[in-house]
């Protein structure tokens, strides 16, 4: 099991290292090597930590915990084929972390990260609701028995495309220079994380690690079916380069226009359950 | 609030030893899988922020840091 | 025991005479995490915000008076126990009340900041969770109305509900959990008390995703 875990983070790290140097390649700089985020890690971690002294102490270490703790439960649920409700709760679990961090340090900059986060949870949320068209067509939400209907029925990514769209834009709102990634945006410094350094800075990365292999590889199992794990891994590195592409010739949108984009989305799909699954 | 290189140290063998132990005991059939996961989700975290803590805890005074203008 | 596809084996029912709460998989993390953040407010202090004072290079850190610090601890302490029971609930009437109750809780953390703003934006979010509760008993009403029980138990997967009730569920659920009404104002800057302030997410949070579940289920 431990090894499951260590495997995902570093996998993660990799995948965050393979988004940064494609998005470089895209823009046309040479762009750091693809282990660069593993070895970012591990350089946070060998830096002097303490805890700032505005923090609130145990809140603000507490949150780094939580952060891995919660992503471990979403690969574990991912991995022994759970519900994919719960995958959903982890997500929104996810919010409270982020949240978490940028108020417990009592940095302005912290703070306006956490805002931004609860502000786009209310467009996030929407989107990643619509695991329940999923629930419509397939009858389950039980990660086995969407694989067995994709088995059956071939990939749900045809039958169900609206609802695989809003979960890509929720995998893409949660990568790294993302459009959609106005918690972490610059004019804010780190935005949320400004204030976590050292050793808290290196297991949030990790933590984040877990959170981009879990996401896209809850992707994968949802909306593809089951698959050879090396062709797994394949598709995973091809879905991460179509994000890299978004994010590369997408500038940072301003919160308003996150919001909207996505609650224009989320209603979109909306109508498209309603439509498809509860009005006939 | 730094912590002491030897509570860190005792942290990390501590959840390393509940993860390993947990995770070996599941192959080995012993132990249910959800007692496994639970073990596992809880003392990972630990185990990776004291690792840091471990192996970056400084032994002597260290030098007095930045604090603002 | 109901096992429908939805959220993972039930682990445990909870006999407290006619009304059985229950634990499955999901409700069980569910209740584990507000258990965590109910630990977090009790034992972490509170943290001081840094403002910059504007026109010049100074900033200073704000500090909690003590009794406003207890109050706070004790709201948010209370709605921590108000999710647990949302959480677990076995049937729609007790889950209104307990929402409702994380509203009133809510709105006391805020209330507490002795700051004209953030008096003003709590008067506000009292308005919205008092207009919350009309579609959120209404909503447990059809159902009885509809099917004749309250109760989670005889409901699960029946599909008897209509429709309205549960949407009338979740408006009023969006109502009580008031963390979007509050982030969407300036107000949250300038209340400071982290564990507690984040208890507000928490409990909404936590709110959406047991109605999301409910509202799958019956």
């Amino acid at each position: 099991m431990i090894e499951y875990l260590i495997f995902a983070v570093f996998a993660g790290l990799l995948l965050h290292g393979i988004h940064r140097k494609a998005i470089a390649r895209i823009q046309g700089r040479p762009g750091p090597p693809v282990w660069q985020e593993i070895l970012h890690a591990l350089k946070f971690s060998f830096k002097e930590t303490w805890i700032p002294a505005t923090a609130s102490e145990t809140l603000f270490v507490a949150v780094v915990l939580i952060a891995i703790g919660v992503w471990s439960t979403a690969l574990f649920v991912l991995l022994t084929d759970g519900s994919l409700l719960l995958l959903f709760a982890v997500y929104m679990l996810h919010k409270i972390v982020e949240h978490g961090l940028g108020l417990s340090s009592g940095s302005p900059y912290g703070k306006f990260g956490a805002i931004r986060s609860v502000m786009s949870a209310a467009s996030e949320i929407p989107l990643f609701a619509t695991i329940a068209a999923v629930y419509l067509v397939t009858g389950s939400l039980m990660i086995s028995d969407i694989q067995a209907w994709q088995v059956a029925h071939g990939p749900l990514l045809f039958t169900a495309l609206p609802a695989a769209i809003a979960l890509y834009i929720v995998v893409l709102a949660k990568m790294h220079y993302s459009p959609f990634a106005v918690i972490e945006s610059k004019e804010i410094v780190s935005g949320n994380v400004t204030e976590h350094f050292g050793v808290w800075r290196a297991a949030l990365d990790a933590a984040f690690g877990l959170k981009t292999f879990v996401l896209l590889y809850a992707f994968i199992l949802i909306f593809l079916g089951p698959m050879p794990l090396l062709l797994a891994a394949a598709v995973m590195v091809l879905l991460l380069l179509s994000l890299s592409f978004i994010c590369a010739l997408t500038p940072m949108l301003s919160p308003f226009d996150t919001v909207t984009i996505q609650i224009g989305v989320a209603g979109l799909i909306v109508v498209y359950v309603l439509l498809a699954g509860v009005i006939p | 609030m730094t912590m002491k290189k030897q509570t860190a140290g005792a942290v990390t063998v501590a959840a390393g030893i509940v993860c390993v132990a947990a995770s070996v005991a599941w192959r080995l059939g012993l132990m249910e899988t959800w007692i496994a996961i639970v073990l596992n989700v809880v003392a990972f975290p630990f185990f990776l922020v004291a690792l840091g803590l471990w192996w970056n805890a400084a032994e002597k005074e260290g030098d007095t840091p930045f604090i603002g203008y | 025991m109901f096992d429908l596809p939805i959220e993972g084996a039930e682990l445990l029912a909870v006999e407290f005479g006619d009304i059985v709460d229950y634990f499955s998989v999901y409700t069980a993390v569910l209740f584990a995490f507000a258990l965590l953040f109910i630990g977090l407010v009790i034992i972490s202090r509170p943290e001081k915000p840094v403002d910059i004072v504007f026109g010049g290079d100074a900033y200073y850190t704000k500090e909690i008076p003590p009794e406003q610090l207890r109050f706070q601890r004790f709201m948010a302490i209370a709605c921590g126990l108000a999710t647990l029971g949302a959480m677990v609930s076995g049937d729609l009437f007790n889950f209104t009340l307990f929402s409702s109750m994380i509203g009133i809780t809510n709105i006391g953390i805020v209330a507490a900041v002795k700051n004209r703003h953030v008096l003003e934006a709590a008067y506000q979010y009292g308005i919205v969770a008092m207009v919350a509760t009309v579609p959120l008993f209404g909503g447990a009403a059809i159902a009885l109305a509809a099917t004749g029980t309250l109760s989670i138990w005889e409901l699960a997967g029946a599909g008897a509900v209509p429709l309205l009730a549960k949407m009338l569920l979740v408006v009023g659920v969006m109502g009580e959990g008031m963390a979007p009404f509050y982030i969407g104002k300036a107000e949250i800057t300038r209340a400071p008390g982290a564990p507690y302030v984040l208890m507000i997410h928490v409990s909404s949070l936590l709110l959406f995703l047991r109605v999301v579940e409910i509202a799958l289920t019956v």
